[in-house]
């Protein structure tokens, strides 16, 4: 009762004094990310351990930066439920001057959002997005991946409802740009959404979502979705359709087939389940994604000093993947030590190509342990482990040794083998380690990070990492090389969020 | 050799220099006194207010304790209504020394944290605190902060970000309590 009447006669107190705002907020923010280093590699690579993130992002990527600036357009009195509006921009980009072979050009950057956010606009508590839509549920820190994300290659209009229980987003837009730019653009229209229930919020939370990708067809486009008739996919993979079509219709190479009309569609579906807080489990991460990708764009061969193009809608319309991650962050010994582990799984298939060996058709497993001990608050060492295991499905795509074949069929060398190499099996074990100094105290995704770092990688292949190396089996190559299948690089590096 | 002893002098009267940097010095009463905190959070779009989360209160408590301050938290609850609706630091800031006791301290703790977006698989926040301390009668010192808070997950919301940003907050609430407790009497 007394709290009540208290409260009261501050209400009242207040309400007698004209009640205004707090301090106006900046109207602009720029936040960012950065990843650099010096890893001189004096094993002739490029200063990677391995060859890309099954093995764990550290190491294995190179230098980073992002700027995502926002400028509020419409500012709102907080309580007052007035239309508010903010336009993001995001660059980013991966060359550093001095860090990699493009010396920080800005052709290695692009901007990859701009989009504008409002909300109490039409519907109160809806925010809708213009422009760009990347989304996801979260994030594997240890692999750098999001196998949950959703609209990466959209454009267009979203509205995100979030509640305490819940969270959904539904969108439409375009992703024409994004698949089919590259041979001229074609409208991809795209609908989706996804839904996150916390069911226990902060404990535990489930997630699904997807999208769909429709191009519809456009007669008289050339840019629409066709298949040249009459054609084989080893033709296609060999990239021979007009040199075969020649060699059966010589002189007729203005009858080459015209192409038919094909559907082109694809679709992504995600899941998540999250849960965690309580034990020594921090957070759990478990991301699951199905999909098709979009059907490529016609490729064009050369013959006889004629170009033709070659329309394969119906040639890449059946790869699916299915993806699954999963990050378990485990608090073992408070302030003293934390565990990251990771799962990454991955089925790729290809049902159209059934004849060549490609990572269209593989199956890959990789596991990362990644420990922080805490010597300080602000001094730790980092040790990382991982093993991961790559299987083509369709023959051989590794190479064992530093003389091992190129173009295979069988496993034994072939000139016209649609293989590659002698192994259709990769295995890369990598071990890393070092002193990190987070200024901001503990944490194995505390940043600024600065850090001085050893890794070791084992592979069956040889020379698993990015190189400059000749590999030519010429008996005139002058650069022959010994046989690696050890690779060591030492790093000093820093990352941050800003 | 001589370049050697050039580069030891310059690196020995560099290591001098930063030596000679004065920081500013913590204050440590004689005798412990009393403070009056209130602590403040605001919604970034909502009108209500709430209290701040446990390891925010513990770090400022730390800070305060380091200068034999003997922090006192005054209850949000009971003002909670008419904060919600006037967020005028300077009437809250009154609010605050009429709930104190006579002769105490006053520290007045607002926060807010707002949702920025996702960025390189990090949820990005701004947070925001205003700090404003004094002695009852005398013009009140005040300090504001503006600044980015990282977290992993999208549970993490406002309460965990200004968890997050508890060491920065209760820094900046130190020093300036001490340039409050370093002017005269």
């Amino acid at each position: 009762m007394g709290a009540h009447r208290l409260s009261l006669a501050v209400l009242l107190a207040l309400a007698a004094l004209p009640a205004r705002a707090d301090a106006p907020r900046e109207r602009f923010t720029l936040g960012g990310y950065f990843r650099v280093m010096a890893r001189p590699d004096l094993q002739g690579g490029d200063g990677r351990l391995g060859l890309w993130n099954l093995s764990g992002r550290l190491l294995n990527e190179g230098p980073y930066a992002a700027l995502e600036a926002k400028l509020d357009i419409l500012q709102d009195a907080p309580g007052r439920f007035e239309p508010w509006a903010a336009v993001h921009a995001k660059v980013e980009g991966g060359s550093v001057q001095g860090t990699d072979v493009f010396n920080g050009s800005l052709t290695q950057y692009r901007m990859s959002q701009l989009y504008v956010r409002a909300g109490n606009v039409l519907l109160d508590g809806v925010v809708w997005q213009l422009g760009t839509l990347h989304t996801y549920f979260g994030d594997l820190g240890l692999y750098d991946m999001r196998p949950s994300d959703l609209f990466f290659e959209t454009v267009g209009l979203s509205a995100r409802v979030n509640r305490p229980r819940f969270e959904a987003v539904v969108a439409v837009g375009d992703s024409g740009f994004f698949l089919r730019g590259a041979s001229g653009y074609q409208a991809v229209p795209t609908v989706g959404g996804n839904v996150r229930w916390r069911a226990l919020p902060g404990r535990l939370e489930v997630g699904v979502g997807g999208q769909l990708m429709a191009e519809p067809h456009v007669a008289g486009s050339r840019r629409a979705a066709y298949q040249t008739p009459g054609i084989s996919y080893e033709d296609y993979a060999r990239r021979e359709v007009a040199l075969r079509f020649l060699e059966a219709n010589p002189t007729l190479d203005r009858l080459f087939p015209a192409p038919n009309a094909a559907r082109a569609e694809s679709f992504k579906l995600v899941g998540y389940l999250g849960f965690g807080g309580f034990g020594p489990v921090r957070w759990n991460n478990l991301f699951v994604n199905f999909l098709r990708l979009h059907p490529d764009a016609p490729v064009t061969e050369q013959v006889a000093g004629r170009t033709f193009s070659i329309h394969v809608t119906n040639f890449t319309d059946e790869r699916y993947q299915l993806n699954a991650g999963n990050e378990l962050q485990l608090r073992v010994l408070p302030d003293v030590l934390d565990v990251n582990w990771g799962l990454l799984f991955g089925h790729h298939v290809d049902l159209d190509d059934r004849v060549r060996a490609s990572e269209a058709n593989r199956t890959f497993y990789s596991t990362v342990v990644r420990g922080q001990l805490y010597l300080t608050s602000t001094v730790h060492l980092l040790l990382e482990g991982s093993a991961a295991r790559e299987e083509s499905r369709n023959g051989n795509l590794y190479r064992l040794h530093v003389d091992s074949v190129f173009q295979s069929a069988r496993g034994v060398s072939d000139a016209r083998g649609l293989e590659y190499g002698d192994a259709r099996v990769r295995e890369t074990y990598q071990l890393k380690g070092g002193v990190v100094f987070n200024p901001a105290g503990r944490g194995i995704y505390t940043r600024p990070s600065l850090r001085l770092l050893y890794g070791a990688q084992y592979s069956n292949v040889h020379a698993a990492f990015g190189s400059g190396f000749v590999e030519s089996l010429d008996e005139a190559n002058l650069f022959r090389g010994p046989e690696r299948h050890w690779h060591h690089v030492v790093s000093i590096e820093a990352e941050g969020w800003f | 050799m001589r370049r050697g002893l050039w580069l030891a002098g310059a690196w020995a009267a560099m290591w001098l220099a930063a030596g000679c940097i004065q920081r500013v010095p913590e204050v440590r009463l004689a005798e412990p006194r009393p403070i009056s905190v209130l602590y403040v959070v605001d919604g970034a779009r909502e009108a209500g207010v709430q209290g701040p989360p446990v390891e925010l209160k513990a770090a400022v408590e730390a800070a305060l304790s380091r200068r034999n301050l003997q922090p006192r938290e005054v209850p949000l609850q009971p003002l909670e209504a008419g904060f919600g609706r006037v967020r005028e630091s300077g009437k809250r800031f009154a609010e605050l020394a009429r709930q104190a006791g006579a002769g105490e301290l006053l520290l007045l703790v607002e926060l807010d944290a707002e949702f920025f977006s996702h960025l390189q698989g990090r949820y990005r926040w701004q947070a925001r605190a205003r700090l404003t301390a004094g002695r009852p009668g005398a013009e009140p010192a005040a300090d504001a902060l503006d600044f980015p808070v990282y977290v992993n997950f999208d549970h993490e919301q406002a309460q965990a970000v200004l968890a997050t940003a508890a060491p920065t907050v209760a820094d900046r609430a130190g020093a300036l309590l001490d340039q409050v407790l370093s002017a005269a009497p």
